[in-house]
């Protein structure tokens, strides 16, 4: 149908807002409770209104659906004053905190204040009248009850900053299907948060991180040990970086989404006071050893008739891992016992590496830069260190690497592209995909397939894997070869997010389906779309981040993890073989059953 | 009764909710963590979802119920009546301001419930009492205290 | 003439008994036995009669809508949430004949075809719930519940459903919210509750007072109801009479009377009073200064005085319009339920500016606020409340009542 926004014709679908087709043509509508990922919007902090020929008075334009004959008018004296007058009662109670807020500059509600122009910390008593007792009552923080949640080492949360958006509960919901969060209270004293107030105590995949428009839910910052670490000579600071965000960063200065900005991140981290810059990817490529060997261990108990568990499930997102434990601890079994690739590789760096160059691991300091605000909690576990000390001692997201890049005032586009040190800095296409849901399994079934067989892929791209679906399922048929006598047919499942991971485990747990191998990744489209990213993320953004990540490993000459010259390496030198008795100590783990009784 | 003898009065429906949710608040005067997880559990919806459902309203109440709870009307008909200086001359008797919580005795501002012919009417402890001047409500709080 | 209070006996309720005995339940059977649902819904909307809730719109037209769709379940709710300030009428209706309304209840349910009937009432009610409940069990004990009706085939579940403590429930998006155990906050219109209300399922919600008139328009006929009050609002109106008048109380009085008229039945003004002004509605009614107590609140469209709920508030030149005003505020503030930006923070914002109007810290830039607050609550909020929590200030500043603004 056509329909008319400020006097001009638009083509429109049935069934869209007026919002969308506005997007659509690139005509700008402010929004803050909006967002593309996370169902109907509720119209609660009245942005979009807009006036129709439809409707009396002004509507919501995330609401309203298109019609016929419809008339739109987005710009005039009333609806500017709507947007104005609402944006000041927001901003009556954030005027003057931006300076010490961590999401200065990066903030969707101050972005909208700077474009509307609010500079007035309009509602708010002048200040000769702070001296009465009585007018302090006045600031909402004093009526609203201050909560700081800052009891689990992912997620930090600052309801003084909250603007009620009502994102953070959907996000829960929606995508991951926990409902942590809900809107609690009424009047002034509604309270976006935790039923009474306690402590979050969830996954930590920090999707509601990454939807919170205002500092209100932010990641739990290490900013400040880091400095600290950063200044102290005596340690040796050796850094690892995750495949998914050298394809993000860039985002936040400017560059289109997918933009591989390895290089400068590297020479960032240098300029930092990295000693050492290691490739986490590196460690993906380990990840499929171990965990590619320890599937076709299980494969080849189910072909000689002897008892096997499957399906056998990734173990490298935290958050997944953590959900299993919380909520289906009798699939403790099924995971893989594989650490993930930041445990591998710091648990290598304080061992092998340390070692080999004479250092004592007391001194080593390992610091990962991730996609993902699990990894803080998983970084604390105490399986993964040495019983006195754990292997990677600082986590920090993408987020908080670009804000001490800001903060210490790096040139970052004009930066030199560095290079990884080259012990644990080689990386194959392999483990580059290990950032988008598909990765893991399509790298795994590479390495998979030429171990059983002994025979090279023919085609190396496995593209029932890839993509956003929910659940993609796949057989793969590995033929008979000169090293498999006969065919095995690998039934593999990849889901992303929880809403759609719980469906596939109830499914497979009835018996609806059967599958040998599964990935799950709980952000969408997985690390890429990770609560440590920048935002603003939406399936546009994610769905580039996602193209450059296969274009990347589609550029390599080394796309499998077993060919991978430092690993090939590592193994030959120090860990003798997949599942040997050094990889088990090192590179494998056990799980806790957390289940609330 | 216990919790789960209450929730068992009401088949798991989603018009039971807030009818379960107010027994539970007027059998043992309060909510309690474990009970918004019972109720979560029992109708088959998160703890986050019972909470933010039971917090909207007025009548429901989180704290361990302090030894009286004294709602004064402040609504147009009451405050002709009186009602907002009995209001003020309760905080200054008792020195203890609306809306602050002790367990001894809290002070809330009350909507109308339509007994407007009789105010300015005041609840203590859900009870209510009409005709009400400040020497009434504060003898009725001496009573209710104890002294 | 009186339509709802005819029978009533002062200090007393009608029980079942009472009720049959003064020809209770007669409009019913006439209903069941001889009339279809389709001329029950005509008669209804010949009558005109309007919601008393104080939207003023018309009962049968909504009966209409929800009678033509055809779906496997409808609902019919009766709003008794009554917690404007001031207002006392479904309260009393409900303390006094709960029988009136029920069988309007099953009356409406019958013509728009609902078999599942609710009837919310206001948590704090306690004798009015009381009374309901046992008039429930009577017409379950005499087949006036239940199934086939007085062998009529119709089969009807009626439930009481106590509020909990929330103005905003008493809006019928939000008290079907809270029926199904959700936040009172109120919905997106359109769809409206006739078209999907509890559950989805096409919904009619009618006020107390608007049922009660039900069984006598079935009884005596829409022409002759008509012909009571004024052509585009008839019938009768309980009026919540309270402040500076004689005889403060509930009055039933036609829907052609001056608002001078309706004081007069109450006893006339106050001995050694003055009237400030009259607030006709509640707190979030209009403000009616002494030059216009000639006018006659009604639904009328052009109605100068809009009657609303029917709450008269005479207010007398004693009274410090300041506090009351701050009264006003104060209570919308209170009852918003959150949702939207302009209501959840405009209320907060406007009650500090009224309080430092009556502290006497007043100043230019609360002024201005103040007209700004005013348009986006009066323009921009999610629902009616952030109108409603303006209007009886606006009527203040339009009358230039306080020097202040």
């Amino acid at each position: 149908m056509e329909i008319k926004i400020d006097d001009k014709t638009y083509r429109a679908k049935a069934g869209q807002t007026i919002l969308e087709v506005c997007r659509e043509n690139k005509i700008f509508i402010p929004t803050l409770c909006e967002h593309s990922d996370l169902g109907l919007s509720e119209g609660v902090c009245r942005m979009c209104l807009v006036k129709t020929n439809k409707h009396r008075g002004l509507v919501t334009s995330c609401q309203t659906k298109v019609e016929a004959g419809l008339e739109v008018i987005t710009e005039d004296f009333d609806i500017e004053r709507a947007r104005r007058y609402n944006l000041e009662l927001l901003w009556a109670d954030h005027a003057g905190k931006c300076s010490f807020c961590v999401s200065n500059g990066n903030c969707e509600l101050q972005t909208l204040a700077i474009k509307l122009g609010i500079d007035v910390d309009d509602f708010v008593p002048n200040e000769k009248d702070f001296s009465k007792e009585e007018q302090l009552k006045l600031l909402k923080n004093s009526l609203k009850n201050r909560v700081v949640d800052d009891k689990n080492p992912s997620i930090h949360r600052d309801n003084q900053y909250c603007i009620e958006c009502r994102r953070c509960i959907k996000a829960c919901q929606l995508i991951q299907t926990i409902d942590s969060y809900g809107v609690n209270y009424r009047n002034i004293k509604t309270n976006v948060g935790t039923p009474g107030e306690i402590p979050l105590d969830c996954i930590y995949c920090g999707q509601c991180v990454a939807h919170c428009p205002t500092a209100a839910i932010t990641e739990k910052s290490n900013i400040k040990k880091l400095d600290e670490v950063l200044l102290n000579s005596e340690k040796i600071k050796i850094f690892q970086v995750a495949p998914s965000v050298r394809f993000t960063i860039g985002e936040a200065f400017g560059l289109e989404p997918g933009t591989l900005v390895e290089g400068k991140i590297i020479t960032a981290l240098r300029k930092l006071g990295a000693d050492l810059v290691f490739d986490t990817t590196f460690a993906a490529d380990l990840t499929i050893m171990e965990e590619a060997n320890e599937l076709i261990g299980r494969i080849k108990k189910k072909i000689r008739g002897e008892e096997a568990i499957f399906p056998m499930f990734t173990s490298c997102c935290p958050s997944w891992v953590l959900y299993v434990e919380k909520y289906y601890p009798e699939l403790i079994p099924n995971l893989s016992s594989c650490r993930s690739p930041q445990a591998m590789l710091s648990s290598l760096i304080k061992t092998y590496y340390a070692d080999q160059k004479n250092i004592q691991p007391e001194n080593i300091v390992n610091i990962s830069v991730m996609s993902c605000t699990a990894k803080k909690y998983e970084a604390q576990r105490s399986e993964l260190g040495d019983g006195k000390n754990l292997d990677t001692d600082i986590v920090i997201t993408a987020n908080e690497f670009i804000r001490m890049v800001k903060q210490k005032g790096i040139d970052f586009l004009n930066l030199k592209d560095g290079k990884f040190n080259k012990t644990m800095g080689v990386s194959s296409g392999a483990g580059v995909i290990f950032g988008s849901t598909g990765g893991v399994m399509e790298a795994a079934l590479r390495t998979a397939y030429e171990q059983i067989t002994c025979d090279e892929l023919g085609k190396i791209d496995f593209e029932e894997v890839r993509g956003s679906k929910g659940i993609k399922q796949s057989e793969i048929i590995i033929p008979k070869s000169r090293c498999s006598v006969q065919e095995i047919k690998i039934k593999v499942a990849v889901a992303h997010e929880i809403r759609y991971a719980r469906k596939l485990i109830e499914d497979i747990k009835t018996g609806k389906c059967e599958f040998d191998f599964v990935e799950i990744m709980v952000c969408p489209s997985g690390c890429l779309g990770g609560g440590g990213q920048p935002t603003p993320v939406n399936e546009e953004i994610r769905a580039k981040r996602r193209k450059a990540i296969y274009d990347r490993d589609k550029g390599l000459s080394i796309r499998k993890s077993h060919e991978n010259s430092e690993v090939k390496k590592i193994y030959e030198d120090f860990l003798k073989e997949p599942g040997g008795y050094l990889s088990e100590k090192l590179l494998h783990t056990s799980y806790v059953d957390r289940k609330r009784k | 009764m216990t919790i789960q003898e209450i929730l068992l009065q009401h088949e798991p429906e989603k018009k039971n909710i807030l009818p379960a949710i107010k027994a539970i608040n007027q059998n043992l005067s309060w909510v309690s963590e474990e009970a918004i997880g019972k109720i979560a559990r029992y109708f088959g919806e998160s703890e986050a979802y019972i909470f933010s459902v039971a917090s909207f309203y007025d009548e429901i109440n989180f704290n361990k119920p302090a030894l009286l709870t004294l709602e004064i009307c402040d609504g147009a008909n009451c405050q002709i009546k009186d009602s907002d200086n009995i209001i003020k001359n309760v905080e200054t008797f008792f020195k203890i301001k609306v809306d602050s919580f002790n367990n001894q005795f809290v002070l809330k501002r009350m909507s109308c419930v339509g007994r407007c012919l009789e105010g300015p009417v005041v609840k203590i402890n859900g009870t209510i009492y009409t005709k009400m001047t400040t020497d009434k409500v504060i003898e009725l709080i001496q009573n209710y205290l104890g002294y | 003439m009186k339509i709802l209070t005819k029978d009533w006996v002062i200090g007393e309720s009608l029980n079942f008994q009472d009720y049959l005995k003064v020809g209770g339940y007669k409009a019913l059977r006439k209903v069941l036995k001889k009339m279809k649902s389709t001329e029950v819904v005509a008669e209804l909307k010949k009558s005109k009669l309007q919601g008393r809730g104080g939207a003023g719109f018309s009962l049968g037209s909504k009966w209409e809508i929800v009678a033509t769709k055809k779906c496997d379940q409808k609902y019919f709710i009766c709003n008794l949430d009554e917690s404007e300030p001031g207002n006392f009428k479904d309260k009393s209706l409900g303390e006094n004949s709960p029988h009136q309304i029920l069988e309007g209840m099953i009356i409406g349910a019958y013509a728009v075809g609902a078999s599942k009937a609710f009837l919310y009432i206001n948590g704090t009610f306690a004798m009015a719930g009381q009374k309901i409940e046992q008039a429930i069990e009577d017409c379950y004990q005499n087949n006036l519940l239940g199934k086939n009706i007085l062998a009529s085939k119709f089969d009807l579940e009626l439930e009481i459903f106590y509020g909990a403590g929330a103005y905003i429930c008493g809006e019928e998006s939000a008290l079907i919210n809270s029926l199904e155990g959700k936040r009172g906050e109120p919905r997106l219109k359109p769809p409206y509750p006739c078209d999907s209300g509890l559950f989805r399922k096409p919904t009619v919600v009618n006020n107390a007072e608007t049922l009660a008139n039900v069984a006598w328009i079935i009884e005596n006929g829409a022409v002759e109801f008509a012909k009571i009050g004024k052509p585009d609002s008839p019938g009768t109106k309980l009026f919540s009479v309270d402040g500076a008048v004689e005889r403060p109380g509930l009055y039933e009085l036609t829907m052609d009377n001056t608002i001078e008229q309706i004081i007069r039945t109450a006893g006339g003004v106050k001995e050694g009073f003055e009237i400030q002004f009259i607030q006709v509605g509640g707190s979030s009614g209009r403000i009616v200064p002494r030059f216009l107590l000639s006018e006659i609140p009604s639904y009328s469209r052009g109605a100068v005085i809009p009657i609303g709920s029917g709450a008269i508030l005479a207010v007398s030149a004693n009274e410090d319009l300041k506090k009351i005003l701050l009264s006003w505020i104060n209570f919308f503030q209170r009852e918003s339920c959150g949702k939207c930006v302009p209501c959840r923070e405009g209320t907060f914002r406007l009650k500090s500016i009224i309080e430092r109007l009556v502290s006497g810290d007043f100043d230019q830039n609360d002024r201005q606020d103040l007209h700004k607050l005013i348009w986006t609550l009066d323009n921009t909020t999610f629902c009616p409340l952030g109108k409603f929590s303006v209007v009886a200030l606006k009527d203040v500043i339009r009358y230039k009542m306080i020097k202040e603004f």
